[in-house]
């Protein structure tokens, strides 16, 4: 089930919130884990299998490093983290690249390995990232290991962030898993967190969405550097809209459940640099490499090629984390090279540059990566980046260009004031400020939002959400 | 209970569930395996097992008519049908780019039959005792739909090829 479907909005989500609240609270986390079943389950129930055993597996791992480090047996205590890391790390890379590999084993050597179509359970990357955390923390001693089962199984399969994120710590959302029931104020917060999420999915990143998607379908002869440009701009939007929207969904379902889930997003395309970006950008992703990944590989405390090392790894995996395709590692590696250009060669330069130079170098850079992270194909990258930049075009700018400049100029403007946060500081001091009749207008602006996202919702077709494939 | 032995059985328990990924990994390699013949090859094959001198090629937009799938949704996708509307001899053969395709074709097939069978129904006795010798064939990733007089042949053919 999609959090921007119909059958979500209007039966499951608020069937589920009313019973959450009304029902006593020993029995809200067998129901949240119920409905987190049946909502993961819903069209296609084979996926619930790994889930099923992920959460058994997972759940008896920590009992079982929690029972070692109580009894002093550091050795047991390294052997379940270390079945645990590779148990989970195997069932990821099984069902996210088998396909992959085989694959490109296949094209390497001209074999004919045979490939099976295997279901790909959804969210596994997000779920697998979320128990490994609980598992290194536990190993780690921040946490205590979960003893009771049905909380550890909402914590892993919760269904506002089961399927695509964030990635929740478990130190983060234990202390709340105590059934409390929600207050009528976190409902209120968390529709409305809903709704505006809701609107930069169905009302700007599916719009953006179909803009790119027209582009990229232009033929090379038809295609302008400009109108190339346009293309990317759109992507670039059109995926800060829909994960950043899925990700204010998720969290406003939390809220509503009286869960304060991560920040996922902050206003990622006002960064001064693509260090700042990625502080930005899918926080949850970034932090979890650096403090399971980064840190204990050493981070930049052990000299510069060790440093150097570590950057590249942790973004060669951030790259192979995203997907099962060259395109995603080399996008991966494109940004450990920059980042490490960045650190080590630019930092000077940067922070004497001025700040529209430093803000357009960052924009530039960031939207030549989501060429890679686009493109089904390494070919079809480069060809976009040539046509990017003039290489087998009709010219700087033609008839499409203004075509599509004409069509989407409003809504590419209304998509670059969002995507800072210029117009929700607006928004906050006029709608908070004490005057009764600002609140009933903030309202109305809410329900205008739903109802026109609505309108898109049951009318579009194109509603997938790009971050449910990883 | 001591320590030790809890350890011990909530590690029995983590084997138990490995053991259970491994069935279920194991489970999903069971069923039909998907070839990786390349579509030209295993059409050849098809095409000549099968007498071909009532049947014509047909283009996309006949497809999309006849069956209602587009040919470019698919890894590979090839029709003969009758040259006149008394021919009821046709071989339709397709190589699926994902299995969630086979659901919808397998319906495009069967409908196609049910009304060709309808059409002749009642006077076309030969047409019709071909339509329900007809061979459907679902092999993984390729499915075989045949309506003519030497099908077991050419299912013969088709499976020989994958």
């Amino acid at each position: 089930m999609s959090i921007s479907s119909v059958l979500f909005i209007f039966i499951f989500l608020p069937v589920c919130v009313l019973a959450y609240v009304f029902l006593p609270r020993l029995v809200r986390p067998v129901f949240l884990l119920l409905a987190s079943l049946v909502f993961y389950a819903w069209g296609n129930p084979a996926y619930l299998i790994v889930l099923a055993i992920s959460v058994v597996f997972n759940y008896f791992t920590g009992l079982e490093m929690q029972a070692a480090i109580d009894a002093e047996r550091d050795r047991d205590a390294r052997i379940a983290l270390l079945i645990g890391v590779i148990f989970n790390v195997a069932v990821l890379g099984f069902f996210k690249y088998y396909g992959f590999v085989i694959g490109s084993l296949n094209s390497l050597f001209h074999a004919q390995l045979p490939i099976r179509d295997l279901p790909l359970p959804i969210g596994i990357s997000f779920f697998t990232f979320s128990v490994l955390s609980y598992l290194i923390d536990v190993y780690r001693q921040d946490v205590p290991a979960q003893r009771n089962f049905i909380d550890f199984s909402v914590y892993v399969a919760f269904f506002a962030k089961v399927t695509s994120g964030p990635i929740v710590r478990y130190k983060d959302m234990a202390p709340q898993m105590d059934g409390h029931r929600p207050k009528l104020n976190d409902i209120g917060t968390g529709t409305a967190m809903f709704i505006r999420g809701l609107g930069k999915k169905v009302l700007l990143a599916d719009s953006f969405g179909m803009m790119h998607s027209a582009i990229a379908a232009l033929d090379a002869s038809q295609t302008h550097v400009l109108t190339a440009w346009l293309g990317c701009l759109a992507f670039t939007l059109q995926i800060y809209f829909d994960f950043g929207g899925y990700s204010d969904m998720a969290i406003g379902v939390g809220k509503m459940f009286g869960f304060e889930i991560t920040k996922n997003f902050d206003y990622p395309y006002i960064s001064k640099s693509l260090t700042e970006f990625w502080r930005r950008w899918h926080m949850t992703l970034g932090t979890w490499f650096r403090d399971y990944v980064y840190i204990p590989l050493g981070g930049n405390r052990a000299g510069l090629v060790r440093h150097m090392r570590n950057i590249m790894i942790v973004w060669l995996l951030t790259g192979i984390w995203h997907g099962a395709a060259w395109t995603f590692i080399l996008w991966g590696v494109y940004y450990g090279l920059l980042l490490l250009l960045e650190k080590y060669v630019l930092k000077g330069l940067l922070e004497r540059l001025p700040a529209p130079l430093v803000h357009i170098y960052t924009m530039f850079f960031v939207m030549i990566g989501w060429v890679f992270f686009a493109a089904p194909t390494v070919g079809s990258a480069f060809a976009t980046l040539g046509q990017m930049f003039g290489v087998g075009t009709a010219g700087f700018a033609g008839m499409t260009t203004w075509y599509y400049l004409k069509t989407n100029l409003i809504r590419l403007i209304i998509g670059c004031v969002m995507s800072t946060p210029v117009f929700y500081r607006q928004y906050k001091r006029f709608a908070f400020a004490k005057a009764p009749a600002r609140s009933y207008i903030s309202v109305a602006i809410y329900v205008c939002v739903f109802v026109c996202s609505l309108a898109y919702l049951i009318n579009a077709t194109y509603q997938s959400f790009l971050y449910v494939q990883f | 209970m001591m320590k030790a032995d809890r350890i011990l059985i909530y590690r029995i328990i983590t084997l138990a569930a490995i053991v259970l990924m491994l069935v279920y990994v194991v489970s999903l390699f069971r069923g039909e395996k998907e070839s990786s013949a390349a579509f030209a090859d295993v059409e050849t094959a098809v095409m000549s097992a099968a007498d071909l001198s009532t049947m014509q090629k047909a283009e996309n937009r006949m497809i999309k008519r006849l069956y209602g799938l587009s040919a470019g949704d698919y890894e590979g996708l090839t029709l003969y049908y009758p040259t006149t509307n008394m021919g009821a001899e046709e071989i339709f053969l397709v190589k699926l780019a994902d299995q969630s395709q086979k659901e919808a074709v397998l319906a495009a097939v069967n409908e196609r039959l049910a009304g060709q069978k309808k059409a002749f129904d009642g006077y076309g006795v030969g047409q019709t005792e071909l339509l329900n010798a007809s061979v459907i064939d679902d092999r993984g990733n390729y499915i075989l739909f045949v309506v003519n007089q030497d099908a077991a042949a050419i299912d013969a053919a088709f499976a020989g090829s994958l």
